[in-house]
Protein backbone atom coordinates (compact mmCIF):
# COMPACT_ATOMS: atom_id res chain seq x y z
CA UNK A 1 0.00 0.00 0.00
CA UNK A 2 3.06 2.59 0.98
CA UNK A 3 5.67 1.07 -1.15
CA UNK A 4 6.48 4.52 -2.51
CA UNK A 5 9.86 6.08 -2.54
CA UNK A 6 9.53 9.61 -3.73
CA UNK A 7 5.74 10.19 -2.19
CA UNK A 8 7.32 10.36 1.19
CA UNK A 9 9.40 12.76 0.28
CA UNK A 10 7.12 15.12 -1.19
CA UNK A 11 4.72 15.59 1.46
CA UNK A 12 7.96 16.18 3.79
CA UNK A 13 9.82 18.17 2.36
CA UNK A 14 7.65 21.25 2.45
CA UNK A 15 8.27 20.92 6.44
CA UNK A 16 11.85 20.52 5.71
CA UNK A 17 12.18 23.96 4.06
CA UNK A 18 10.23 25.77 6.28
CA UNK A 19 12.57 24.34 9.09
CA UNK A 20 15.57 24.96 7.33
CA UNK A 21 14.61 28.08 5.48
CA UNK A 22 13.69 29.59 8.88
CA UNK A 23 15.50 28.06 12.21
CA UNK A 24 18.68 25.94 11.23
CA UNK A 25 19.77 28.42 8.54
CA UNK A 26 19.46 31.79 10.50
CA UNK A 27 20.72 29.91 13.43
CA UNK A 28 23.86 28.91 12.17
CA UNK A 29 24.12 32.65 10.58
CA UNK A 30 23.81 33.98 13.92
CA UNK A 31 26.99 31.90 15.31
CA UNK A 32 28.71 33.08 12.25
CA UNK A 33 27.42 36.68 13.34
CA UNK A 34 28.71 36.72 16.28
CA UNK A 35 32.21 36.93 15.08
CA UNK A 36 31.63 40.13 13.63
CA UNK A 37 31.44 43.70 14.16
CA UNK A 38 28.38 45.41 12.74
CA UNK A 39 28.02 49.40 11.88
CA UNK A 40 24.65 48.62 10.62
CA UNK A 41 21.81 46.42 10.98
CA UNK A 42 22.16 46.17 7.14
CA UNK A 43 25.97 46.08 6.82
CA UNK A 44 27.01 45.05 4.18
CA UNK A 45 30.42 44.30 4.84
CA UNK A 46 31.36 43.76 8.70
CA UNK A 47 34.62 43.43 10.11
CA UNK A 48 35.74 39.81 11.37
CA UNK A 49 36.63 40.11 14.66
CA UNK A 50 36.66 36.92 16.20
CA UNK A 51 35.48 36.35 19.95
CA UNK A 52 35.92 39.88 20.32
CA UNK A 53 32.02 40.46 20.95
CA UNK A 54 32.18 37.72 23.65
CA UNK A 55 34.85 39.41 25.55
CA UNK A 56 32.85 42.85 25.40
CA UNK A 57 29.81 41.48 26.87
CA UNK A 58 31.53 39.50 29.33
CA UNK A 59 33.30 43.03 30.52
CA UNK A 60 29.89 44.82 30.26
CA UNK A 61 28.55 45.68 33.47
CA UNK A 62 24.63 45.30 32.37
CA UNK A 63 25.30 42.18 31.28
CA UNK A 64 26.36 40.79 34.19
CA UNK A 65 24.05 42.56 36.00
CA UNK A 66 21.21 40.83 33.52
CA UNK A 67 22.88 37.85 33.90
CA UNK A 68 22.88 37.33 37.67
CA UNK A 69 18.99 38.79 37.94
CA UNK A 70 18.40 36.09 35.77
CA UNK A 71 19.92 33.57 37.91
CA UNK A 72 18.10 35.14 41.07
CA UNK A 73 14.86 34.46 38.97
CA UNK A 74 15.89 31.17 38.34
CA UNK A 75 16.22 30.64 42.23
CA UNK A 76 12.95 32.14 42.69
CA UNK A 77 11.45 30.18 40.31
CA UNK A 78 12.33 26.85 41.36
CA UNK A 79 11.87 27.75 44.87
CA UNK A 80 8.92 29.61 44.98
CA UNK A 81 7.22 28.12 41.56
CA UNK A 82 7.86 24.35 41.43
CA UNK A 83 7.40 24.55 45.28
CA UNK A 84 4.16 25.91 45.48
CA UNK A 85 3.02 23.62 42.71
CA UNK A 86 4.39 20.92 44.12
CA UNK A 87 2.70 21.69 47.00
CA UNK A 88 -1.01 22.16 45.31
CA UNK A 89 -0.58 19.11 43.80
CA UNK A 90 0.12 17.20 46.82
CA UNK A 91 -3.04 18.65 48.35
CA UNK A 92 -5.74 18.50 45.34
CA UNK A 93 -4.44 14.88 45.37
CA UNK A 94 -5.68 14.57 48.69
CA UNK A 95 -8.89 15.81 48.16
CA UNK A 96 -11.78 14.65 46.12
CA UNK A 97 -14.22 16.65 45.32
CA UNK A 98 -13.75 20.06 43.34
CA UNK A 99 -10.25 18.68 41.70
CA UNK A 100 -11.15 19.07 38.38
CA UNK A 101 -12.43 23.64 39.48
CA UNK A 102 -9.00 23.77 40.77
CA UNK A 103 -7.02 22.23 37.49
CA UNK A 104 -9.10 24.38 35.45
CA UNK A 105 -8.54 28.04 37.62
CA UNK A 106 -5.07 27.21 38.30
CA UNK A 107 -4.24 27.02 34.79
CA UNK A 108 -5.91 29.97 33.66
CA UNK A 109 -2.84 32.41 33.69
CA UNK A 110 -0.92 30.27 31.25
CA UNK A 111 -3.27 30.96 28.13
CA UNK A 112 -3.44 34.51 28.48
CA UNK A 113 -0.52 36.56 26.64
CA UNK A 114 2.57 37.71 28.93
CA UNK A 115 1.75 41.21 27.45
CA UNK A 116 -1.47 41.24 28.88
CA UNK A 117 -0.99 39.89 32.33
CA UNK A 118 2.40 42.36 32.47
CA UNK A 119 -0.53 45.38 31.83
CA UNK A 120 -2.40 43.86 34.55
CA UNK A 121 0.07 44.29 36.91
CA UNK A 122 1.05 47.72 36.65
CA UNK A 123 -2.35 48.68 36.58
CA UNK A 124 -2.26 46.76 40.27
CA UNK A 125 1.32 48.23 41.11
CA UNK A 126 0.40 51.98 40.05
CA UNK A 127 0.84 54.41 42.57
CA UNK A 128 -2.29 56.87 41.97
CA UNK A 129 -5.15 54.98 41.33
CA UNK A 130 -3.49 50.84 41.47
CA UNK A 131 -5.32 47.88 42.93
CA UNK A 132 -3.24 47.57 45.85
CA UNK A 133 -2.81 50.99 46.78
CA UNK A 134 -6.97 51.17 46.30
CA UNK A 135 -7.17 48.15 48.72
CA UNK A 136 -4.79 50.18 51.15
CA UNK A 137 -6.56 53.06 51.24
CA UNK A 138 -9.85 51.03 51.65
CA UNK A 139 -8.20 50.00 54.80
CA UNK A 140 -7.19 53.51 56.25
CA UNK A 141 -3.53 52.68 55.22
CA UNK A 142 -1.43 55.14 53.48
CA UNK A 143 -0.16 54.71 49.80
CA UNK A 144 2.76 53.15 48.90
CA UNK A 145 5.04 53.17 46.56
CA UNK A 146 5.29 49.86 45.01
CA UNK A 147 7.57 50.05 42.26
CA UNK A 148 10.02 52.80 44.20
CA UNK A 149 13.15 52.28 41.74
CA UNK A 150 15.15 53.28 44.97
CA UNK A 151 14.15 49.88 46.60
CA UNK A 152 15.87 47.73 44.08
CA UNK A 153 14.97 44.84 45.47
CA UNK A 154 11.78 45.39 46.37
CA UNK A 155 10.66 46.71 42.49
CA UNK A 156 12.64 43.73 41.07
CA UNK A 157 10.73 41.18 43.11
CA UNK A 158 7.45 43.14 42.28
CA UNK A 159 8.56 42.95 38.66
CA UNK A 160 9.19 38.96 38.44
CA UNK A 161 5.97 37.78 40.64
CA UNK A 162 3.82 37.45 37.64
CA UNK A 163 6.51 35.38 35.73
CA UNK A 164 6.68 33.20 39.16
CA UNK A 165 2.72 33.72 39.16
CA UNK A 166 1.81 32.55 35.88
CA UNK A 167 3.73 29.03 35.26
CA UNK A 168 2.64 27.68 38.87
CA UNK A 169 -0.31 25.80 37.39
CA UNK A 170 1.59 24.32 34.55
CA UNK A 171 3.86 22.56 37.10
CA UNK A 172 1.18 22.06 39.08
CA UNK A 173 -0.83 20.09 36.71
CA UNK A 174 2.79 17.67 35.54
CA UNK A 175 3.08 16.82 39.19
CA UNK A 176 -0.27 16.16 39.76
CA UNK A 177 -0.76 14.30 36.34
CA UNK A 178 2.64 12.31 38.00
CA UNK A 179 0.71 12.18 41.27
CA UNK A 180 -2.09 10.31 39.94
CA UNK A 181 -0.50 7.59 38.50
CA UNK A 182 1.25 6.42 41.42
CA UNK A 183 0.03 2.82 42.02
CA UNK A 184 -2.85 2.59 45.06
CA UNK A 185 -1.20 -0.54 46.23
CA UNK A 186 1.80 1.45 47.31
CA UNK A 187 -0.21 3.89 49.25
CA UNK A 188 -2.68 1.42 50.81
CA UNK A 189 0.57 -0.25 52.33
CA UNK A 190 1.58 2.51 53.59
CA UNK A 191 -1.71 3.56 55.33
CA UNK A 192 -1.86 -0.28 57.00
CA UNK A 193 1.65 0.55 58.59
CA UNK A 194 0.36 3.73 60.12
CA UNK A 195 1.71 6.25 58.12
CA UNK A 196 -0.33 10.30 58.20
CA UNK A 197 -0.95 11.66 54.83
CA UNK A 198 1.77 14.10 55.51
CA UNK A 199 4.18 11.19 55.77
CA UNK A 200 2.85 9.44 53.17
CA UNK A 201 3.87 12.88 51.21
CA UNK A 202 7.22 13.46 52.13
CA UNK A 203 8.42 9.96 52.38
CA UNK A 204 6.31 7.85 49.52
CA UNK A 205 5.59 10.36 46.71
CA UNK A 206 7.78 13.14 46.62
CA UNK A 207 10.36 10.68 45.82
CA UNK A 208 8.27 8.99 43.39
CA UNK A 209 8.35 12.18 40.95
CA UNK A 210 12.28 12.23 41.12
CA UNK A 211 12.03 11.93 37.56
CA UNK A 212 9.19 14.03 36.61
CA UNK A 213 10.73 16.68 38.94
CA UNK A 214 14.16 16.55 36.80
CA UNK A 215 11.82 17.48 33.91
CA UNK A 216 10.32 20.18 35.37
CA UNK A 217 13.61 21.33 36.91
CA UNK A 218 14.83 21.76 33.15
CA UNK A 219 11.61 22.91 31.42
CA UNK A 220 11.53 26.06 34.63
CA UNK A 221 15.33 26.84 34.18
CA UNK A 222 15.38 26.79 29.82
CA UNK A 223 12.21 28.38 30.14
CA UNK A 224 13.14 31.03 33.05
CA UNK A 225 16.68 31.79 30.39
CA UNK A 226 14.02 33.02 27.63
CA UNK A 227 11.90 35.56 30.39
CA UNK A 228 11.39 38.41 28.39
CA UNK A 229 7.65 40.00 28.33
CA UNK A 230 7.28 40.83 31.67
CA UNK A 231 10.05 42.51 32.54
CA UNK A 232 9.83 44.01 29.44
CA UNK A 233 6.66 45.58 30.29
CA UNK A 234 6.92 46.04 33.96
CA UNK A 235 10.68 47.80 34.05
CA UNK A 236 11.27 48.19 30.36
CA UNK A 237 14.30 48.57 29.56
CA UNK A 238 15.51 47.04 33.03
CA UNK A 239 14.56 50.20 34.67
CA UNK A 240 15.96 52.14 36.58
CA UNK A 241 19.35 52.70 34.08
CA UNK A 242 19.59 48.65 33.06
CA UNK A 243 19.88 47.77 36.82
CA UNK A 244 16.39 45.51 36.36
CA UNK A 245 17.97 44.10 33.26
CA UNK A 246 17.44 39.99 32.53
CA UNK A 247 18.86 38.44 29.78
CA UNK A 248 16.03 38.53 27.01
CA UNK A 249 15.43 42.25 27.93
CA UNK A 250 18.64 43.10 27.85
CA UNK A 251 19.87 41.00 24.31
CA UNK A 252 16.77 42.70 22.90
CA UNK A 253 17.78 46.28 24.38
CA UNK A 254 21.67 45.85 22.56
CA UNK A 255 20.13 44.67 19.16
CA UNK A 256 17.78 46.72 18.24
CA UNK A 257 18.53 50.32 20.14
CA UNK A 258 22.18 50.14 20.02
CA UNK A 259 23.23 48.79 16.99
CA UNK A 260 25.13 45.94 17.79
CA UNK A 261 24.21 43.23 15.91
CA UNK A 262 27.18 41.66 16.29
CA UNK A 263 27.37 41.22 19.93
CA UNK A 264 23.55 40.85 20.24
CA UNK A 265 24.36 37.58 18.13
CA UNK A 266 27.05 36.65 20.46
CA UNK A 267 24.15 37.46 23.24
CA UNK A 268 22.03 34.61 21.74
CA UNK A 269 24.95 32.37 21.40
CA UNK A 270 25.68 32.73 24.92
CA UNK A 271 21.86 31.80 25.86
CA UNK A 272 21.63 28.97 24.01
CA UNK A 273 25.36 27.56 25.42
CA UNK A 274 23.81 28.47 29.03
CA UNK A 275 20.25 26.82 28.70
CA UNK A 276 22.44 23.24 27.29
CA UNK A 277 24.59 23.77 30.16
CA UNK A 278 22.10 24.11 32.53
CA UNK A 279 19.91 21.31 31.42
CA UNK A 280 23.30 19.16 31.27
CA UNK A 281 24.09 19.65 34.94
CA UNK A 282 20.22 19.49 36.36
CA UNK A 283 20.30 16.13 34.48
CA UNK A 284 23.55 15.17 36.20
CA UNK A 285 22.40 16.27 39.71
CA UNK A 286 18.99 15.09 39.21
CA UNK A 287 19.42 11.77 38.65
CA UNK A 288 17.04 9.96 35.86
CA UNK A 289 15.90 7.10 38.56
CA UNK A 290 15.29 3.91 36.64
CA UNK A 291 13.36 1.87 38.98
CA UNK A 292 10.15 4.31 39.12
CA UNK B 1 -12.70 14.79 63.52
CA UNK B 2 -9.14 15.13 62.96
CA UNK B 3 -9.72 14.67 58.99
CA UNK B 4 -12.22 17.11 58.71
CA UNK B 5 -9.89 19.63 60.01
CA UNK B 6 -7.28 19.07 57.98
CA UNK B 7 -9.69 18.87 54.81
CA UNK B 8 -10.66 22.36 55.93
CA UNK B 9 -7.12 22.87 55.65
CA UNK B 10 -6.52 21.80 52.17
CA UNK B 11 -9.55 23.86 51.08
CA UNK B 12 -8.71 26.95 52.27
CA UNK B 13 -5.03 26.39 50.74
CA UNK B 14 -6.63 25.64 47.52
CA UNK B 15 -9.16 28.31 47.55
CA UNK B 16 -6.89 30.85 48.32
CA UNK B 17 -4.73 30.21 45.72
CA UNK B 18 -7.89 29.84 42.77
CA UNK B 19 -8.45 33.45 44.04
CA UNK B 20 -5.28 34.71 43.27
CA UNK B 21 -5.42 33.36 39.71
CA UNK B 22 -9.09 34.50 39.27
CA UNK B 23 -9.55 37.69 40.47
CA UNK B 24 -6.96 39.52 38.85
CA UNK B 25 -9.62 38.85 35.63
CA UNK B 26 -12.62 39.30 37.23
CA UNK B 27 -10.93 42.82 38.76
CA UNK B 28 -10.20 43.28 35.03
CA UNK B 29 -13.61 42.57 33.71
CA UNK B 30 -15.53 44.63 36.15
CA UNK B 31 -13.54 47.41 35.79
CA UNK B 32 -13.42 47.57 31.88
CA UNK B 33 -17.55 48.15 32.64
CA UNK B 34 -16.61 51.21 34.44
CA UNK B 35 -16.21 54.81 33.78
CA UNK B 36 -12.61 56.57 34.69
CA UNK B 37 -13.66 58.04 38.00
CA UNK B 38 -14.87 54.91 39.44
CA UNK B 39 -12.13 52.95 38.26
CA UNK B 40 -9.69 55.40 40.35
CA UNK B 41 -11.76 55.86 43.33
CA UNK B 42 -13.33 52.38 43.92
CA UNK B 43 -11.96 49.53 41.57
CA UNK B 44 -13.74 47.27 43.69
CA UNK B 45 -16.98 48.09 42.91
CA UNK B 46 -20.06 46.02 40.91
CA UNK B 47 -20.97 48.24 38.05
CA UNK B 48 -24.07 48.12 38.29
CA UNK B 49 -25.04 51.63 38.32
CA UNK B 50 -21.76 52.80 36.58
CA UNK B 51 -22.30 50.56 33.86
CA UNK B 52 -20.82 51.67 30.78
CA UNK B 53 -19.40 50.41 27.58
CA UNK B 54 -17.44 53.52 26.70
CA UNK B 55 -14.30 51.76 27.34
CA UNK B 56 -14.62 49.44 25.10
CA UNK B 57 -16.23 51.99 22.29
CA UNK B 58 -12.91 53.53 23.28
CA UNK B 59 -10.64 50.78 23.06
CA UNK B 60 -12.09 49.39 19.94
CA UNK B 61 -13.16 52.20 17.70
CA UNK B 62 -10.89 54.90 19.05
CA UNK B 63 -7.82 56.15 18.24
CA UNK B 64 -6.34 52.98 18.66
CA UNK B 65 -8.58 50.83 16.90
CA UNK B 66 -8.50 47.59 18.42
CA UNK B 67 -10.77 45.91 15.83
CA UNK B 68 -8.20 46.48 13.35
CA UNK B 69 -5.48 44.54 15.54
CA UNK B 70 -8.15 41.79 16.44
CA UNK B 71 -7.98 41.20 12.30
CA UNK B 72 -4.39 41.41 12.29
CA UNK B 73 -4.21 38.98 15.04
CA UNK B 74 -6.61 36.68 12.96
CA UNK B 75 -5.45 36.68 9.85
CA UNK B 76 -1.77 36.49 11.17
CA UNK B 77 -2.56 33.37 13.46
CA UNK B 78 -5.25 31.88 11.38
CA UNK B 79 -3.05 31.43 8.40
CA UNK B 80 0.14 29.99 10.54
CA UNK B 81 -2.41 27.37 12.08
CA UNK B 82 -3.88 26.48 8.77
CA UNK B 83 -0.56 25.72 6.92
CA UNK B 84 0.84 24.00 10.08
CA UNK B 85 -1.66 21.56 10.11
CA UNK B 86 -1.87 21.15 6.74
CA UNK B 87 2.09 20.55 6.43
CA UNK B 88 2.17 18.70 9.52
CA UNK B 89 -0.62 16.43 8.56
CA UNK B 90 1.10 15.79 5.51
CA UNK B 91 4.37 15.06 7.03
CA UNK B 92 2.96 12.90 10.25
CA UNK B 93 1.52 10.92 7.84
CA UNK B 94 4.40 10.14 5.46
CA UNK B 95 6.29 9.57 8.79
CA UNK B 96 3.78 7.30 10.14
CA UNK B 97 3.03 4.84 6.57
CA UNK B 98 5.97 5.02 4.69
CA UNK B 99 9.54 3.11 5.04
CA UNK B 100 12.52 5.41 3.94
CA UNK B 101 15.53 6.11 4.34
CA UNK B 102 16.78 9.14 6.81
CA UNK B 103 13.46 8.74 8.71
CA UNK B 104 15.24 8.66 11.81
CA UNK B 105 17.14 12.09 10.60
CA UNK B 106 14.32 13.62 9.68
CA UNK B 107 12.63 13.14 13.29
CA UNK B 108 15.67 13.87 14.99
CA UNK B 109 15.94 17.33 12.95
CA UNK B 110 12.14 17.58 14.19
CA UNK B 111 13.06 17.14 17.49
CA UNK B 112 16.33 19.80 17.50
CA UNK B 113 14.23 22.43 15.58
CA UNK B 114 12.03 22.63 18.62
CA UNK B 115 14.92 24.22 20.84
CA UNK B 116 15.98 26.75 19.07
CA UNK B 117 14.61 29.79 21.23
CA UNK B 118 13.86 32.66 19.02
CA UNK B 119 16.49 34.95 20.42
CA UNK B 120 19.02 32.49 18.34
CA UNK B 121 17.15 33.16 14.90
CA UNK B 122 16.23 36.65 15.44
CA UNK B 123 18.66 38.94 13.98
CA UNK B 124 19.44 36.78 11.01
CA UNK B 125 15.90 36.15 10.58
CA UNK B 126 15.78 39.87 10.04
CA UNK B 127 17.92 40.76 7.62
CA UNK B 128 16.41 37.88 5.44
CA UNK B 129 12.87 39.00 6.18
CA UNK B 130 14.54 42.51 4.85
CA UNK B 131 16.25 40.95 2.03
CA UNK B 132 12.79 38.87 0.99
CA UNK B 133 10.72 42.54 0.72
CA UNK B 134 8.68 41.14 3.59
CA UNK B 135 10.19 43.17 6.80
CA UNK B 136 7.21 44.73 8.32
CA UNK B 137 4.27 42.75 6.28
CA UNK B 138 2.05 39.90 7.89
CA UNK B 139 4.17 37.54 6.19
CA UNK B 140 7.05 38.60 7.55
CA UNK B 141 5.82 37.07 11.05
CA UNK B 142 3.77 34.30 9.46
CA UNK B 143 6.25 32.22 7.99
CA UNK B 144 8.90 32.33 10.68
CA UNK B 145 5.79 31.30 13.10
CA UNK B 146 4.86 28.40 11.16
CA UNK B 147 8.57 27.01 10.66
CA UNK B 148 8.31 27.58 14.95
CA UNK B 149 5.45 25.32 15.34
CA UNK B 150 5.61 23.03 12.52
CA UNK B 151 7.42 20.22 14.57
CA UNK B 152 5.60 20.60 17.69
CA UNK B 153 2.65 19.41 15.43
CA UNK B 154 4.25 16.93 13.31
CA UNK B 155 5.51 15.42 16.00
CA UNK B 156 1.81 15.29 18.35
CA UNK B 157 0.32 14.37 14.67
CA UNK B 158 2.53 11.39 14.13
CA UNK B 159 1.92 9.76 17.71
CA UNK B 160 -1.54 9.96 16.88
CA UNK B 161 -1.68 8.81 13.00
CA UNK B 162 0.76 5.84 14.07
CA UNK B 163 -1.76 4.67 16.76
CA UNK B 164 -4.34 4.08 13.90
CA UNK B 165 -4.65 0.82 12.24
CA UNK B 166 -4.24 0.86 8.73
CA UNK B 167 -7.00 -0.81 7.92
CA UNK B 168 -8.69 1.98 8.07
CA UNK B 169 -7.49 3.42 4.32
CA UNK B 170 -7.44 0.01 2.65
CA UNK B 171 -10.66 -0.32 1.86
CA UNK B 172 -10.58 3.34 0.70
CA UNK B 173 -7.56 2.26 -1.67
CA UNK B 174 -9.50 -0.91 -2.68
CA UNK B 175 -12.27 1.38 -3.69
CA UNK B 176 -9.64 3.21 -6.05
CA UNK B 177 -8.94 6.33 -3.71
CA UNK B 178 -5.84 8.33 -4.40
CA UNK B 179 -3.66 9.78 -2.18
CA UNK B 180 -4.83 12.80 -1.09
CA UNK B 181 -8.69 11.20 -0.57
CA UNK B 182 -7.21 9.36 1.84
CA UNK B 183 -5.58 11.64 3.64
CA UNK B 184 -8.52 14.13 3.63
CA UNK B 185 -11.42 11.83 3.49
CA UNK B 186 -9.94 8.97 6.65
CA UNK B 187 -6.75 10.06 8.02
CA UNK B 188 -8.41 13.87 9.14
CA UNK B 189 -11.76 12.17 10.09
CA UNK B 190 -10.35 9.97 12.57
CA UNK B 191 -7.43 12.02 13.66
CA UNK B 192 -9.71 15.24 14.51
CA UNK B 193 -8.91 15.01 18.31
CA UNK B 194 -5.37 15.70 17.93
CA UNK B 195 -5.56 17.79 15.12
CA UNK B 196 -7.75 19.94 17.46
CA UNK B 197 -4.86 19.83 20.09
CA UNK B 198 -2.37 20.92 17.56
CA UNK B 199 -4.37 23.53 16.15
CA UNK B 200 -5.53 25.03 19.36
CA UNK B 201 -1.80 25.11 20.10
CA UNK B 202 0.00 26.77 17.74
CA UNK B 203 -3.39 29.60 17.75
CA UNK B 204 -2.67 30.39 21.51
CA UNK B 205 1.61 30.27 20.72
CA UNK B 206 1.07 32.48 17.57
CA UNK B 207 -1.80 35.14 19.13
CA UNK B 208 0.41 35.80 22.58
CA UNK B 209 3.55 35.99 20.78
CA UNK B 210 5.43 39.31 21.75
CA UNK B 211 8.52 38.93 21.07
CA UNK B 212 8.36 38.29 16.91
CA UNK B 213 5.16 40.83 15.83
CA UNK B 214 6.75 43.77 17.78
CA UNK B 215 10.32 43.27 16.19
CA UNK B 216 8.70 42.71 12.78
CA UNK B 217 5.31 44.75 12.38
CA UNK B 218 6.16 48.38 13.13
CA UNK B 219 3.41 49.98 11.32
CA UNK B 220 0.35 50.35 13.99
CA UNK B 221 -2.26 49.65 11.19
CA UNK B 222 -0.56 46.17 10.89
CA UNK B 223 0.12 45.33 14.22
CA UNK B 224 -1.58 42.70 15.93
CA UNK B 225 -2.84 42.83 19.54
CA UNK B 226 -0.43 42.04 21.81
CA UNK B 227 2.56 44.44 19.61
CA UNK B 228 -0.62 47.48 19.46
CA UNK B 229 -1.72 46.74 23.66
CA UNK B 230 2.12 47.55 23.98
CA UNK B 231 1.82 50.37 22.01
CA UNK B 232 -1.27 51.84 23.67
CA UNK B 233 0.46 51.57 27.01
CA UNK B 234 3.40 53.18 26.57
CA UNK B 235 2.12 56.04 25.04
CA UNK B 236 -1.57 55.95 27.18
CA UNK B 237 -0.18 53.66 30.29
CA UNK B 238 -0.32 55.87 32.88
CA UNK B 239 -3.21 57.73 32.53
CA UNK B 240 -6.21 56.83 30.70
CA UNK B 241 -7.04 53.23 32.80
CA UNK B 242 -10.69 52.85 31.20
CA UNK B 243 -8.85 52.16 27.84
CA UNK B 244 -6.06 50.24 29.86
CA UNK B 245 -8.64 47.82 31.32
CA UNK B 246 -10.74 47.51 28.29
CA UNK B 247 -7.47 46.57 26.04
CA UNK B 248 -6.36 44.14 28.60
CA UNK B 249 -10.04 42.60 28.79
CA UNK B 250 -10.20 42.67 25.05
CA UNK B 251 -7.02 40.99 24.67
CA UNK B 252 -7.70 37.95 27.27
CA UNK B 253 -11.16 37.59 26.73
CA UNK B 254 -11.36 35.75 23.24
CA UNK B 255 -8.81 33.06 24.45
CA UNK B 256 -10.50 32.95 28.15
CA UNK B 257 -13.49 31.60 25.89
CA UNK B 258 -11.49 29.27 23.98
CA UNK B 259 -10.12 28.26 27.22
CA UNK B 260 -13.66 27.43 28.88
CA UNK B 261 -14.48 25.37 26.20
CA UNK B 262 -11.35 23.79 25.42
CA UNK B 263 -9.74 23.16 28.46
CA UNK B 264 -8.90 19.90 28.29
CA UNK B 265 -7.40 20.10 24.81
CA UNK B 266 -5.14 22.94 25.71
CA UNK B 267 -4.09 21.68 28.39
CA UNK B 268 -2.85 18.23 27.24
CA UNK B 269 -1.58 20.48 23.90
CA UNK B 270 0.74 22.74 26.00
CA UNK B 271 1.78 20.06 28.21
CA UNK B 272 2.82 18.22 24.86
CA UNK B 273 4.40 21.08 23.84
CA UNK B 274 6.38 21.94 26.75
CA UNK B 275 9.87 20.95 25.61
CA UNK B 276 9.35 23.66 22.63
CA UNK B 277 12.16 26.23 22.78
Amino acid sequence: MYKSKIMPWVFIIPTLAFIFVFLFYPFGVNIYTSFFKFRSVLDQNPEFVGLHNYVDLIKDDTFVRSFVNTLILVGLVLVLQVGTALILALLVNQITKLSSLFKVTFFMPIVISATALGLMFNLFYDYDYGMFNQLLLNIGEEKFFWMDPANLVRRYLLTMLPVIWQYVGFYFIIFLTALYGISEEVLEAAEIDGCSDFKKAIIIKIPLLQNVMRTVVVLAITGTLKVFDLPHIISPNGYPSGKLHVLGTYMYEKAFSSNQLGVAASFAVIMVIAGVLFSALTNTVLKQNKDI
Amino acid sequence: MKRKISNTLIYTVLATWMFGTVYPFIWVLLNSFKDKNSIINNSFSIPITTFTLDNYREALFGRYELWRAYINSFIISGSVVIVVILLAVFTAFAMSRYQFKGKKIIFGLLIASMMFPIFSTIFPLFRMLVRLGIQGEFLGVILPQIAGNLAFATILLTGFINSLPKELEESAFIDGANIFQVIFKVIVPNAKSAISSAAIFVFLWSYNDLFLQMIILKDVDKMPISALLLEISSKEGGTNYGLMVAAVALIAIPILVLYLFLQKHIIKGLLAGAIKG
